[in-house]
Parts: C-alpha cells; sequence; structure tokens
C-alpha cells in the first residue's frame, strides 16, 4: 500500500510545481518578453510485481518555455521591415511642412519676388517699389537660408541619431555577449533557465529594431548574431567576442560606411538590410542630401542667373549694375604641411568665392598661392593691418596671427552650401539697374527706320581656353623659352589688367620673324610686319577670330587699354649685342628704322667689315641732332679672374702674347704689341681682365686663337668678336627705335638689337601674341610683373557701328567714337546679328551700308525697364535642369512627397506582417488568462485528486493496522 | 488559434488609437474646410496646389498691369484729344486769318490767340502721370521732355526707345510714348528738293503764327497743311490708343477668366468635400464607439469570473 502513498505524493508534489507554473504565467501576463511556460509531466518508472508491471505514479519532467524559433525569427524580420521605414516617413514629414509650407515655401518667395519686379517694370524710378522689390528679395534669400538650414539641421540630427543608434546596437551586442557567456555553462538548452533565454530573445529582437540580423543558434541556445547580407565579414557578437560597430560620415554627408572593429580586425560593411538604421542611411542617401543638394543648385543657379542679367545694367544713379544677391562663402582653414592653420584667420569678403587655394609661407613676408582648380601660383605678400598681418585673396582675407615657419602650407577650402550663403548684396534702392545699359542712337541719314534690340551676356570677352604661356603665370621672372613659329594658337597671352611686360628675341638676319598681336575682340593691334597669307588665312579659316582686321603693321596705339610697343628702347643708355657681320655687302634703306620718330637715312654697309660697329655709330650720329641720341663702337671682351687659364698660349689678331702665368704679366704682354693687334688691356679693381681697341679703332674686330688645341688664355673659345653699339642719350633721354616702312625685326639685328614687344595691358580685353617666319622656332626672353588689380568695371565708352559694302559684301566695322579706332570688322550675318563685347546687337531688317549706328551709355533712362525684362525672363527660363524655377522646386518637393507615400504605404504593409507575426509569437509563447484559470483548475482538481489517494492509502493502511 | 490576453489588449489598444488618431484628422479638416490640414499629410495636393497659386499670382499680376496700362492710356487719350482740339482751333483761326478780310490788327489778334493755344499744346505735351513721370518722354521720363531754348525753339529731351511690360506669358505691350508717336516730325519742302527738310511740330506752330504775324500768306497756307499733317498725326494716335484699350479689355477678359479657371482647379484640389467628410467622421466615430464598447465586454469575459 505504501505505493499508493508515494504515488499520492508524488502527484501533489507534482502539481503543486504544475500550480505554481500557473501563477508564475499569471503574474508575469503583462510582461512582453515572457514565453509562457508549461509543465511536462512523465510517469515514474514502473514497479514490477511478479510478471505486472505497475505504474508508481507521475513526476515533472521539465518545466517548458512555449517557444518557436521560426515564428520569433519572422517576428524579428518584420519587426526590422517595419523600423526601416520610420526614420523616412518622420523626416520626409517634417521636410515637407518646411519645403511645402504655405507661406514659407520658395515658390510663393520666387512668386514674391517677381511680382515686385514685375511692378517695378511699371514705374522703374520708383523708390518704394524699389524698396519692395529689395524686400522680396531678402525674402526669398531669407527663406532660401531657413529652408537650407533647417535641412542641414536635419542633416546634424540624423547623424547624432544614427551614431546614436549604433551605439545602441553596441549596447545591445555587449548584453548579448554576457547572456551567451551565462548560456555557455550549460550544456543543453533543454536545461537552460527559461529566464535567461527570455532575456535572449528580448535583446534580438531589441536589435532586430536597428538592424537587419542573421542569428544562428547553438545547441546550447547561445547565439552567434550577423548584420543580415554581410557574410562572415558581418559578425556582430557570438559566445567569445563581441565587434564594436561604427559609423563615418562623409564630409559632405552623403555617404556613410559601417564599420566592424575598427581598431582590430577591421571589417568595412556595404549596406545595411533593415532596421531603422537601414531606414537612416536611406534618409540621408537618398533624400536628405539630394534634397539639400538641389537647393543649393537652386540658389547658386538663380542668383547667378539674376546677377548676370542684373550686371549688364544700369542702375538709377547711372553706375553699372553690381550684384544683386550674393553668397557668403565660410572658409576653412587645413593643415597641410607644418601647422600654421592655429595661427591664421579666413574672413569672407563679398565678391566672386575663392577657389581652393594652398598657402604656402615662403619667409619673408611672402606666401605662395596655389590655386588647386586651375593649377596656378603665384607669390604674394601680406600687408600690414593694425591688429594683424593680412593676406589678401579677393573674395577671401587670412590674417596671420602669429608667427609662421618657412614651408608651413595650409588649405583654404569654401563650404559650398550656397543655399545657406544666399543674401540681397545691397540695401540702397538706387542700386537695382533697371535700365539697359547701352542706347542705340540710330543716325538720321539712316536709310531706314530699323527696330534694334540689344542683349549682353555674351561670352566673347572671356577669355578663350587657348594653349600658350600665359603672362600671368611668369610673374615675377625672366623666362627664356623656344616658342614656335606659324602656330594656329597663341605663343603668349596677355591676360587683363597685366603690368609691365616685355618678350624680346633677336631675330635672324636672313628669315625675318614676326610678331603679331590680337585682342580678343579680334582685331589686330600691332604687328612687326606683314604676316604670312596662308598663316592668315588658317587663322581666320579657323573662326577663331571671325575675320582678321590687318592693321598694317603700325601700331594701333588707340586701342583701348592697350600701350604697346615693338622696337628696342631703354632710358639714357642703350648697348647693343656684338654686331653680325654677313658676308655680303648690305644697306639700309632711308626710313626702313626710326630712331625716337626720326627716320634714319639709308646706308650701304661692305660684306664682313671689321669695322661695322663705327659705320653704323658714324651713320646713327649725323641723325644727333634730330634724335638726341649718340652712337659709339666699342669692343669690351671682358674676362673673370677664374677663367684665365695662364699657362695656355693667346693669340690676339693673329699675334702671340705669352702669359707666364701671371694675369699682369699678360696684361703687360698685351699692352706691349699694341700698335700691332690694335687691342690693349687692363685688369679692373676686382681683377677682372679687359680687352680692348686701341684708340682710333673703337669698335674694331677683335679675332681671338691659342694657335692650336685647347683653350686661350683667356679661357674664351677661339673666334671672331665683333664690336658692339652703345647709345646714350643726354639726361636720360628715351632711346627708342621702332620698325619704319619696310623695317622689319632682322634689321633691328643688324645693329646687334633684339626687337621686344613690350607694354601694358589695363584694357577689357585678352591680347594674344603669334610669331611668324622662316625659323620653326626662335628663343624668345619673356619678363611680367604682377597682374594688376582688375580696374572697376566701368561704362563702355560711346561706339558706333557703320555698313559699309566691300566687293559686293555687307560688312559692319566697330568704331570707338572718341578716338575713331576701328575695333573691329566683320561680314554682316543677319541671324547672327553683331556682337561686340559681351553685347550682342540685332536687326528687325538688314541695315544697309552706309547707316550707322551710335551706342552710347544710356544715361538718365530712369523709365528704362529693359533690365528689369531681362531680369524678369528668368522666371519662365528652363535653367534648372531643363526646367523653370518654380518646375524645379514643385518637382522636390513632388520628390520627397512620394518618398513619404511610399513608406507609408510600405510601412502600412510591414505592419500587417508585423502584427500578425506578433500574434503568432503571441499564441505560441503568450499568456491567456481564460488557458491558464482553466489549467489552474485542472491541477487544482488533481492535486485534490491526489491528496484524495494519499487519504484512501492512509485509510487503507490504517485498516491493515487494525486486523487482529 | 490562441489568442494571449495581452496581444489582444494591445491590439484593441492599437485600434483605438488608430481609430482617434483619424477623427482628430478629420476634424481639423473639418474645422479648416482643407483636404490639406499639413503638407505632409497631402504631399501631391501641396505640391500641385503651390503651382496652381502661383499661376493665379502671376494673372493678378498681369491684370495689375493692365489696368495700370489702361489707366495709362485714359490719360493719354484724354491729353491727345485735348491737344487735338486746340489744333482744330488753330486750324480754324488759319483759316480766319487767310481770309482777306481781316487786317493786320485783327491777323495780330489771331496770332496772338494761336501763341496762347500753342503754349497750351506744350503745355500738354509735357503732362505727367500721378507719379511725376511724364508722358511723352520715353525712357528719360524723370526729364522735362519738351523745353523752349532761349530762342523760343522747343527742343525734346526725351528718348525714342520704347517701353515694353508683359501683359501676358510671353506678350508685351508699350507702356511708353515718345514724342515720335504723338507729335511726329513733318517733312517741308525745302528750297533744295533733294533734302527735304524735317521739321518738328512747335517749329510748324511757330513759323505759322510768324506767317499770321508778318501777314505772309504762303506761309498761313503751309501752315495750314501742316497743321492738318499734324492734326491727323494726333488722329492717327488716338486711334492707337482706341485700339490698344480694346485690346487691354481683351486681354483682361481673358485673364481674369483664366484665373478663374486656375481658382476653380485650386478649390477643387483643396476644399474639402464637407458631406463626405462628415459621413466619414459618423463612420469613424461609430468605429470608435464599437470599439470602445468592446474592449469594456471583453475585458469582463474572463474564466475567473466565473471561479468563486
Amino acid at each position: 500500500m505504501s505505493d499508493m502513498l508515494l504515488i499520492g505524493a508524488s502527484a501533489t508534489q507534482l502539481y503543486r510545481v504544475a500550480l505554481s507554473t500557473v501563477s508564475n504565467n499569471i503574474a508575469n501576463i503583462n510582461n512582453d518578453a515572457y514565453s509562457r511556460q508549461e509543465v511536462s509531466i512523465i510517469d515514474n518508472a514502473p514497479a514490477r510485481i511478479g510478471v505486472l508491471s505497475v505504474g508508481t505514479g507521475a513526476m515533472v519532467d521539465a518545466i517548458r518555455r512555449n517557444y518557436d524559433e521560426f515564428v520569433e525569427g519572422s517576428v524579428r524580420q518584420s519587426s526590422s521591415d517595419l523600423q526601416m521605414q520610420q526614420p523616412v516617413i518622420e523626416y520626409t514629414q517634417r521636410i515637407l511642412d518646411v519645403i511645402a509650407a504655405e507661406d514659407g515655401n520658395l515658390t510663393t518667395a520666387v512668386d514674391r519676388f517677381f511680382t515686385s519686379l514685375n511692378r517695378l517694370e511699371l514705374d522703374p524710378s520708383s523708390i518704394s517699389s524699389r524698396n519692395e522689390l529689395l524686400a522680396s528679395g531678402q525674402f526669398l534669400s531669407g527663406r532660401t537660408r531657413s529652408i537650407g538650414t533647417e535641412l542641414a539641421d536635419m542633416e546634424r540630427e540624423s547623424a547624432l541619431l544614427l551614431q546614436d543608434q549604433v551605439g545602441g546596437i553596441n549596447r545591445i551586442a555587449s548584453a548579448l555577449l554576457g547572456v551567451n557567456r551565462q548560456l555557455d555553462r550549460v550544456y543543453s538548452l533543454e536545461k537552460q533557465s527559461s529566464q535567461l533565454l527570455d532575456q535572449r530573445d528580448k535583446l534580438l529582437r531589441d536589435l532586430s529594431q536597428y538592424a537587419s540580423i542573421t542569428v544562428r543558434e547553438n545547441s546550447n541556445g547561445s547565439v552567434q548574431v550577423r548584420l543580415a547580407g554581410t557574410a562572415a565579414i558581418g559578425l556582430l557578437v557570438d559566445s567569445a567576442t563581441v565587434r564594436t560597430l561604427d559609423v563615418s560620415l562623409a564630409k559632405d554627408g552623403n555617404r556613410q560606411g559601417f564599420i566592424l572593429d575598427k581598431y582590430g580586425a577591421s571589417s568595412s560593411i556595404g549596406q545595411l538590410q533593415g532596421g531603422s538604421l537601414a531606414g537612416l542611411v536611406q534618409l540621408r542617401e537618398q533624400l536628405l542630401a539630394p534634397l539639400a543638394d538641389e537647393l543649393d543648385y537652386f540658389a547658386s543657379t538663380f542668383v547667378t542667373a539674376i546677377n548676370a542679367e542684373h550686371r549688364a545694367g544700369l542702375n538709377i544713379i547711372n553706375q553699372l549694375g553690381q550684384d544683386l544677391f550674393s553668397l557668403v562663402p565660410r572658409y576653412a582653414l587645413l593643415d597641410t604641411g607644418g601647422n600654421p592653420a592655429d595661427g591664421l584667420q579666413a574672413r569672407s569678403l563679398t565678391g566672386t568665392p575663392s577657389p581652393t587655394l594652398q598657402l604656402t609661407f615662403m619667409g619673408e613676408g611672402t606666401w605662395q598661392v596655389h590655386d588647386l582648380e586651375d593649377d596656378s601660383r603665384r607669390i604674394i605678400a601680406e600687408r600690414a593691418d593694425p591688429d594683424a598681418r593680412v593676406l589678401a585673396l579677393g573674395s577671401v582675407e587670412v590674417a596671420i596671427l602669429g608667427p609662421q615657419s618657412v614651408g608651413a602650407s595650409v588649405t583654404l577650402e569654401r563650404s559650398s552650401r550656397p543655399a545657406e550663403e544666399m543674401i540681397v548684396a545691397f540695401e540702397d534702392p538706387r542700386m537695382i539697374a533697371a535700365a539697359g545699359r547701352l542706347s542705340v542712337r540710330p543716325d538720321p541719314d539712316n536709310a531706314n527706320r530699323l527696330a534694334i534690340a540689344l542683349s549682353y551676356g555674351e561670352s566673347a570677352t572671356t577669355r578663350p581656353d587657348l594653349p600658350g604661356i600665359s603672362l600671368e603665370y611668369v610673374q615675377n621672372r625672366n623666362l627664356v623659352s623656344s616658342l614656335p613659329l606659324n602656330g594656329s594658337s597663341p605663343v603668349v597671352s596677355i591676360p587683363r589688367s597685366m603690368g609691365e611686360f616685355t618678350l624680346g628675341f633677336m631675330a635672324p638676319l636672313d628669315g625675318g620673324v614676326d610678331f603679331h598681336v590680337v585682342s580678343n575682340k579680334f582685331a589686330q593691334l600691332a604687328s612687326s610686319g606683314e604676316a604670312p597669307a596662308d598663316w592668315l588665312n588658317s587663322l581666320t579659316g579657323s573662326k577663331r577670330y571671325g575675320d582678321f582686321r590687318r592693321l598694317s603693321s603700325s601700331l594701333n596705339k588707340s586701342y583701348p587699354g592697350t600701350d604697346l610697343f615693338i622696337g628696342a628702347r631703354a632710358q639714357g643708355l642703350l648697348e647693343s649685342e656684338r654686331l653680325p657681320a654677313p658676308m655680303q655687302a648690305s644697306r639700309f634703306e632711308a626710313g626702313e628704322l626710326k630712331l625716337n620718330g626720326v627716320a634714319l637715312g639709308a646706308l650701304d654697309l661692305p660684306g664682313n667689315a671689321n669695322n661695322l660697329p663705327a659705320l653704323a655709330a658714324a651713320w646713327i650720329n649725323t641723325h644727333s641732332k634730330a634724335t638726341g641720341v649718340s652712337a659709339e663702337a666699342v669692343n669690351i671682351i671682358r674676362v673673370a679672374p677664374g677663367q684665365l687659364v695662364l699657362d695656355q698660349p693667346l693669340l690676339i689678331n693673329g699675334r702671340a702674347i705669352v702669359a707666364a702665368g701671371r694675369s699682369d704679366v699678360l696684361v703687360n704682354n698685351i699692352n706691349t704689341l699694341s700698335e700691332e693687334t690694335g687691342v690693349r688691356a687692363y685688369l679692373d679693381t676686382e681683377g677682372y681682365l679687359h680687352l680692348t681697341n686701341v684708340r682710333g679703332q673703337e669698335g674694331q674686330r677683335i679675332v681671338l686663337g691659342n694657335g692650336g688645341p685647347g683653350s686661350n688664355a683667356l679661357g674664351l673659345s677661339d673666334g671672331s668678336y665683333n664690336g658692339t653699339l652703345r647709345f646714350s642719350s643726354a639726361a636720360d633721354a628715351s632711346i627708342s627705335f621702332t620698325l619704319g616702312t619696310g623695317g622689319r625685326p632682322s634689321d633691328l639685328s643688324r645693329l646687334g638689337l633684339a626687337t621686344t614687344l613690350s607694354g601694358t595691358n589695363t584694357g577689357d580685353d585678352d591680347l594674344h601674341v603669334y610669331l611668324t617666319g622662316t625659323p620653326r622656332s626662335i628663343d624668345v626672353r619673356i619678363q611680367a610683373s604682377a597682374l594688376l588689380e582688375p580696374p572697376p568695371r566701368k561704362l563702355e565708352s560711346p561706339f558706333r557701328v557703320e555698313f559699309v559694302n566691300t566687293a559686293g559684301e555687307l560688312r559692319y566695322r566697330v568704331i570707338d567714337s572718341g578716338t575713331a579706332t576701328v575695333l573691329h570688322e566683320s561680314r554682316f550675318d543677319f541671324e547672327q546679328g553683331i556682337v561686340y563685347g559681351d553685347v550682342r546687337i540685332r536687326f528687325d531688317l538688314a541695315p544697309q551700308a552706309g547707316d550707322k549706328f551710335n551706342l552710347v551709355p544710356n544715361l538718365d533712362a530712369l523709365g528704362d525697364n529693359s533690365n528689369l525684362r531681362r531680369l524678369a525672363a528668368i522666371e519662365n527660363q528652363t535653367l534648372f535642369r531643363g526646367q523653370n524655377m518654380r518646375a524645379f522646386y514643385v518637382n522636390e518637393i513632388n520628390k520627397i512627397g512620394t518618398a513619404s507615400q511610399l513608406a507609408d504605404m510600405t510601412a502600412s504593409a510591414d505592419e500587417i506582417v508585423y502584427n500578425e507575426n506578433l500574434g503568432r509569437r503571441a499564441s505560441v509563447s503568450g499568456v491567456n488568462l481564460d488557458q491558464e484559470a482553466a489549467d489552474m483548475i485542472r491541477f487544482q482538481q488533481a492535486f485534490q485528486a491526489a491528496a484524495q489517494v494519499i487519504q484512501v492509502a492512509t485509510r487503507l493502511f490504517d485498516s491493515l493496522l487494525a486486523v487482529r | 488559434m490562441k489568442v494571449s490576453t495581452n496581444h489582444l489588449f494591445a491590439t484593441l489598444g492599437r485600434q483605438l488609437s488608430d481609430q482617434q488618431g483619424d477623427i482628430a484628422l478629420l476634424q481639423a479638416k473639418l474645422a479648416t474646410g482643407d483636404r490639406m490640414v499639413t503638407p505632409s499629410s497631402e504631399p501631391r495636393i501641396a505640391a500641385r496646389s503651390l503651382e496652381l497659386t502661383s499661376i493665379i499670382k502671376k494673372q493678378d499680376g498681369f491684370l495689375d498691369n493692365l489696368s495700370r496700362l489702361e489707366g495709362r492710356l485714359l490719360q493719354e487719350e484724354s491729353v491727345v484729344i485735348t491737344m487735338r482740339s486746340l489744333v482744330t482751333r488753330m486750324q480754324e483761326l488759319n483759316i480766319r486769318a487767310a481770309s482777306d478780310t481781316y487786317v493786320g490788327q485783327d491777323r495780330q489778334a489771331i496770332a496772338f490767340e494761336m501763341q496762347g493755344y500753342r503754349d497750351e499744346i506744350l503745355a500738354l505735351s509735357n503732362s505727367a502721370d500721378p507719379d511725376g513721370n511724364y508722358l511723352f518722354a520715353g525712357i528719360r521720363n524723370s526729364t522735362r521732355p519738351f523745353v523752349e531754348n532761349p530762342l523760343g525753339q522747343v527742343i525734346y529731351k526725351g528718348d525714342g526707345t520704347a517701353t515694353l511690360i508683359e501683359v501676358d506669358r510671353g506678350y508685351t505691350m508699350r507702356i511708353n510714348t515718345t514724342r515720335d508717336d504723338v507729335l511726329p516730325d513733318l517733312a517741308r519742302d525745302a528750297d533744295d528738293p533733294n533734302a527735304p527738310k524735317r521739321v518738328d511740330v512747335f517749329a510748324v506752330l511757330d513759323d505759322m503764327i510768324a506767317a499770321v504775324k508778318q501777314q505772309d500768306s504762303a506761309g498761313m497756307q503751309r501752315g495750314l497743311t501742316e497743321l492738318g499733317e499734324v492734326a491727323s498725326g494726333l488722329d492717327r494716335y488716338t486711334v492707337d490708343i482706341g485700339l490698344r484699350r480694346g485690346l487691354v479689355e481683351t486681354k483682361a477678359e481673358i485673364t481674369t477668366q483664366r484665373k478663374l479657371a486656375m481658382t476653380t482647379l485650386l478649390s477643387r484640389e483643396r476644399d474639402l468635400d464637407y458631406s463626405k467628410a462628415v459621413t466619414e467622421l459618423s463612420s469613424h466615430m461609430l468605429a470608435l464607439e464599437a470599439a470602445q464598447s468592446t474592449i469594456a465586454k471583453i475585458s469582463q469575459m474572463t474564466l475567473f469570473s466565473y471561479l468563486r
């Protein structure tokens, strides 16, 4: 009977445990992490009684967690999917409320700006309408800035959120490592604590909200977690290690990269597949950053377009239009060598934004400025301001606050967020340029009254991208360069605002080499000789200059802003090179050369004469009275002390001189033979040895030799040393050789003079230099000073257009009205109209030969709204990626709106799936009160029944004891 | 399938808050009468209504321009008509002066009267609009256009350039007027027939008055002919003004129609359909009430209630 008692006892125990499990289930009913537990019951080992096998009751096998690994995985995945949409929904809605706000959107601001512009068109002189336009401009730029700033704030905020969530992942991963370690203490899943497993699943669920994960469960319940889609490199945590996730944000906020274990065995992870982190990345890369970029594009395109038109106009005080809007860029200084940035401070000024520059300290207050965008370099000096030394770099100033070490360098970088930088450039309403810049006054005698339309902004004045040396890169240098001849590209370009420059070459005697200077506005300004016809044809054929206008070989000094000189000149004293001595007799024709404007007469020179300098000097001196210049022939050979080779022989004009190892002996011996050689020598105070002609033979050729192999005692090469010419004028007056009729650079070469092209270029035009002639190339010495500050923009001086008929072709000439200089001549093309500088002139009917049109600054035209109309036209121009500005902006709103709706729809679908999975999970692991109540009754009854079994067993036992 | 108690309540709670959210949105729409409570709630409508609003504002701008232009034309018309009547009066005086019945003294009186009309025409030609801009000065409208020099000759200081304003997309009309429009120069036969001389209107008037004064009948005759040309010039311009006024009216009508169409479109996009919204609201409220009462019932239904 004891068996029965035991069975009852174990059953009560069993059901007590079962009832506590039910109680525990009820107690955890609102615990989300909890999985319902269930008692698993097995029967005890049966007892054998003879052939019978008798049951011995039941006991608790285990308390099982209700859990389905597959359902749990589905919950995680659907949670990742759903969470991925959340940041997109939240942020796109915020963006929409900013960019499409009823009053704050840019379309409204743009409408307001153009409405004000239209109103001003009605009465361009009205100050109140002008103020209204400025206010609308400020509203537009203010709205652009504030939308730009809000987007930048969202960008920053989402970056913080991103980093915060990465931190969340790392915290969860660390916690999972802890759980894994505890789980590892038990070898079997069956034996694991339910509470630990619940904790594990909760952590995994939390993790999957941030990012989609792949979970592999080990046999003991510990897990290995990877970031989904990253294969083996994406291991986040397992039983042994946890790897820290890091995010790196690209500087422009566009790209972000995820790195695991950055400071260990790091692995870069391309993209996350789900979860709020992937949503944030998607938001930032596909919506926020592109939108900010497009807004910047919008602002910069608008500002550029408006400014270009505004600058072409004339304001109420008769000045050229300034920029109406400006972008005030911000600059950052980054160390690239040494750490000078600490002592430097960048300040932005208005004006054209500076490109990225590298500044390197060169010592003594000078810096090398390297433009990293066009790779040009220049040296500039610091300016001393009261509070600091300052480096002026156009639209940015760098203040140097501390000492710098030579070679230290920084990069000056401009932030390029135009949308955050847009402002109205001025406050004075009178500065609005409403009127057109020029006014056309047709000549009253013209054949017809033509309607004439002017437009501005043609790009003819911009620097063409032609190869060749640009003088701005030669600044302060003395460069000798071998330049090709007869090319269709200029060899040297002289930019606007060029200070003093000189180009010089020694033309060969037998082949002419000529300079040709051409302006951007298509006129040939100066030539040292007639240009070869085939070369000219190739140049005009290339259409680079339209019609190449020949201005003969004379200089066109009245061409605005140029001051060119071709010839050879100096102040007070001009020394020639050694004169060549051609074998044949030669002749200077009368008038070929001019000296100080005086045409020199004819001169016959014998062939291979040794006294050419003396003949030339005498010739020059016959003109001294008129020219104020006297010439003398000299021949000086100067030898440095170190150059002498005193143990070598020496022949002077065929006579042997002995050096005997000493320079004073050499001098003595030369002078002893002076009578015969016509050459004397002396040593100067620095020990230089000078050879020169004896009196009466000045300028005569000196022939040096050594009578055998090797160098002569002077260390000079053997040969003839011709004399030179020394031109001088009283009181430092100018000595200026120029080319007269038929004169060529080779004529200057015959006098030992290089032909130079020199001057300045302060006009608003770039000049290009070409070389023509027989040789393939020639050495040109190039010197140039620094670029000048560009002159302030000023109204062009009046000019006129005249039509002429040349050989049945209608041509036009552009003539400077002040000086009557022909600036340009070309065939007239009715379709193209006339382009001169940035002005295009169109006619409604073709003009006729003899027609004249005067173009004058459109002063005091207070009622002229033509420039406003050009500004207003921007409203409908498709400058914004092929759309007008309104369509462009609305399109951006639509993009975000579509993304928002799409995310919303996706989220709705994801939410259904997620809820369904939650339901499935709840059906497996959830606690249902009714079920628990039923179980409770069930177990209670079983418990009571088992108790009865004990009672019955006791009674039976008692009965047995009572048997006597 | 088993439903966990926790899940059951969570689901019910979510449904309740969804319903309440929908009701709040509908309520906001009903309160404003606007389908778009915030741009983010209706992005498509937001974008579309920006476009439409923009077009409507543009039409307002055009209408503004048109009404300014009309005002300007009315003003010019009255000036030109007055000028024309003065010219007519001068024509009558000229005919009288040319008549042999008049003697020298009468002609002096006529010349005096003519001089008055001539001065009146000069004053009219310097008329300005209410903002002080001269009507017939071209783009130099801040400069008095017709100025007498010390010799009594009238010099034109204005400019011949036309100013246009946009009155419809891509359609411009002139808003300013120059001397050439109102008082163009006349060609006068000079001694040299190959070079006809150009004379301005005031020279014509002055020469004619001088002729009357000097009893120069040939001069008076020429004056009459030239006065006729001046008159027909003014008539031409009056007709021109009439035509432009007609155009302005037509344009204004078209623009108003277009604005109306756009406004209708905008209201179709934005305006709330009240009956639909109210029905929707009632249905949502019914659903909410049902959900609430379900929760109350369900929460009482548990087996534990029966355990005594």
